[in-house]
């Protein structure tokens, strides 16, 4: 196998492990599945073009969260009226079905401030901890846990939860 | 239920979701779904305007681009009504959609081989990481530059031939200025540097800095010679299967400056016909074989057609084999 060869299955594997979980990761912060797809193979076609640096990375799955998750975010205006735009033409594709009935709680997520929608959805989608919040989102752990716990309890007062104030 | 059971859950159900991994034909040369193909090309089109400083930063091949064509100003038509079939080949998508371009300009110094190439990302600043994030070394240093902060790449070494400016400005706007010394010895990096810094804060000055065709800067040595303005325009992608691959073109409106920015960032383009207008060929480092022009009827428009590394070998028959199509749409 030649560099190359090897290169090109490296970020194929890289790939086939991080194309999902980023769809799953953007549908939270989108709410649409197909501009969840649309943002992800955005995120792994920058990643593609630098695959020669980012392999060397010590994580470039947070390098790919850090550039998806800002892509998703800046683009959420668009989102907003592709939204609208598609709605006036025919019924929306839900985000998935299965998990219709967690739309009440993704939408309050995604009315959230930029970076604590974020950081709830890396938080809760993906298990992630706060270090490698932190790094997604360029700041510390400790402002990343400022902003899970923000997210948390504004979002049991919009959804009428229980909080427990004890991380 | 507490709130965090709640997001618990949520995330669970969330996480387990089936998604479909589209193949990856360039890497393994299995036909990706019509979905994907059209995805791709899309993103790619969008991409490659918005990207085009960042990919002039990776260039490899560095040679003299004097014998180049200019832009045609032939009509074609533009993706509302252009049409090129290729011979011996099957249509297989036909895809158009509107898409956000970033603001791009291309000046040339004089009738030298010296190319700036400015894309302005407008909120672009807002979530830059800068480019410690994009490409470790030393020579990704932030310095002070007029109203914002500036990065560099491509000078790490004493000498240059391509520097990569990252300006995030206080406006929030980033700007990703490529010079470019397409010459036999590689400039000074500081010179290079200086000189960067010296055409960012001379085009930020200018009363109507960004999107100018009369703007000449340095004392008039550098003339503009192409210019995209940011907004939505149209793109139609047209995607081919050729002898079990797939060959794919894309119709960029108003993108004539970063697909020529694209052209200039993989090295020395070599001069041909497509469909009788001049037009750059350009062979890429995964092996694709590239080819731009570009055409002005109403609006400038791009054409990018991109054939595979499978198909390099036949790369000339594929170019004469397309031909303008009578066809209302």
């Amino acid at each position: 196998m030649t560099p190359l060869d090897e290169t090109a299955a490296s970020y194929d594997a890289f790939f086939r492990t991080e194309y999902p979980r980023l769809v799953r990761l953007l549908a939270g912060l989108s709410g649409q599945w197909q501009m969840a797809e649309d943002f992800a193979q955005e995120a792994l076609l920058q990643a593609h073009r630098r695959w020669g640096v980012l392999q060397d990375f010590e994580r470039p799955d947070l390098w790919l969260r850090r550039v998806a998750v800002n892509r998703a975010i800046s683009a959420r205006r668009r989102v907003r009226t592709e939204t609208a735009g598609r709605a006036r033409l025919g019924p929306l594709v839900p985000m998935s079905p299965e998990s219709a009935r967690d739309e009440e709680l993704w939408a309050e997520v995604r009315r959230l401030p930029r970076r604590q929608a974020a950081a709830i959805i890396l938080w809760a989608v993906e298990g992630r901890t706060l270090v490698e919040i932190g790094a997604v989102l360029g700041c510390s752990a400790e402002t990343a846990r400022t902003h899970v716990r923000r997210a948390r309890k504004r979002l049991s007062v919009t959804l009428g939860e229980e909080y427990n104030d004890d991380d | 239920m507490t709130i965090d059971r709640r997001l618990h859950d949520a995330g669970q159900r969330l996480a387990v979701m089936p998604v479909e991994v589209p193949n990856l034909a360039s890497l393994d040369r299995r036909r990706p779904r019509r979905h994907t193909v059209r995805r791709l090309a899309i993103a790619l089109a969008c991409l490659g305007a918005i990207s085009a400083g960042v990919v002039a930063a990776s260039r490899v091949d560095r040679a003299p681009v004097s014998a180049t064509p200019e832009p045609s100003d032939v009509s074609v038509g533009t993706v509302d009504t252009y049409a090129l079939r290729l011979d011996g080949a099957v249509l297989r998508i036909d895809d158009d959609r509107r898409a956000a371009n970033a603001r791009v300009q291309i000046w040339r110094n004089g009738a030298s081989t010296t190319y700036l190439v400015l894309v302005v990302r407008e909120g672009g600043a807002v979530d830059y990481p800068g480019p410690s994030e994009l490409r470790p070394g030393p020579d990704a240093g932030a310095m002070s530059v007029g109203d914002g902060t500036a990065w560099f790449t491509g000078a790490a070494e004493p000498t240059t031939d391509t520097i990569t400016m990252w300006w995030a400005r206080a406006n929030r706007d980033l700007w990703v200025l490529t010079g470019d010394w397409f010459r036999t010895e590689p400039i000074p990096s500081s010179d290079a540097v200086s000189l960067l810094v010296d055409w960012a804060l001379e085009i930020s000055a200018s009363p109507t800095p960004t999107s100018v065709r009369d703007a000449q800067i340095v004392g008039g040595s550098l003339q503009p010679i192409a210019v995209d303005t940011s907004g939505l325009y149209r793109s139609r992608a047209r995607v081919w299967t050729y002898q079990g691959q797939e060959v794919t073109l894309l119709a960029t409106e108003n993108s004539v400056a970063a697909g020529m920015a694209s052209v200039l960032a993989l090295g020395e383009p070599e001069p041909i016909q497509v469909a009788g207008f001049p037009a750059w060929r350009q062979r890429s480092s995964d092996g694709q074989i590239v080819v731009g022009w570009s055409v002005s009827n109403p609006h400038p428009t791009w054409f990018r057609l991109v054939i595979p590394p499978a198909l390099a070998g036949a790369a000339d028959t594929i170019i004469a084999g397309l031909t303008p199509e009578e066809r209302a749409n």
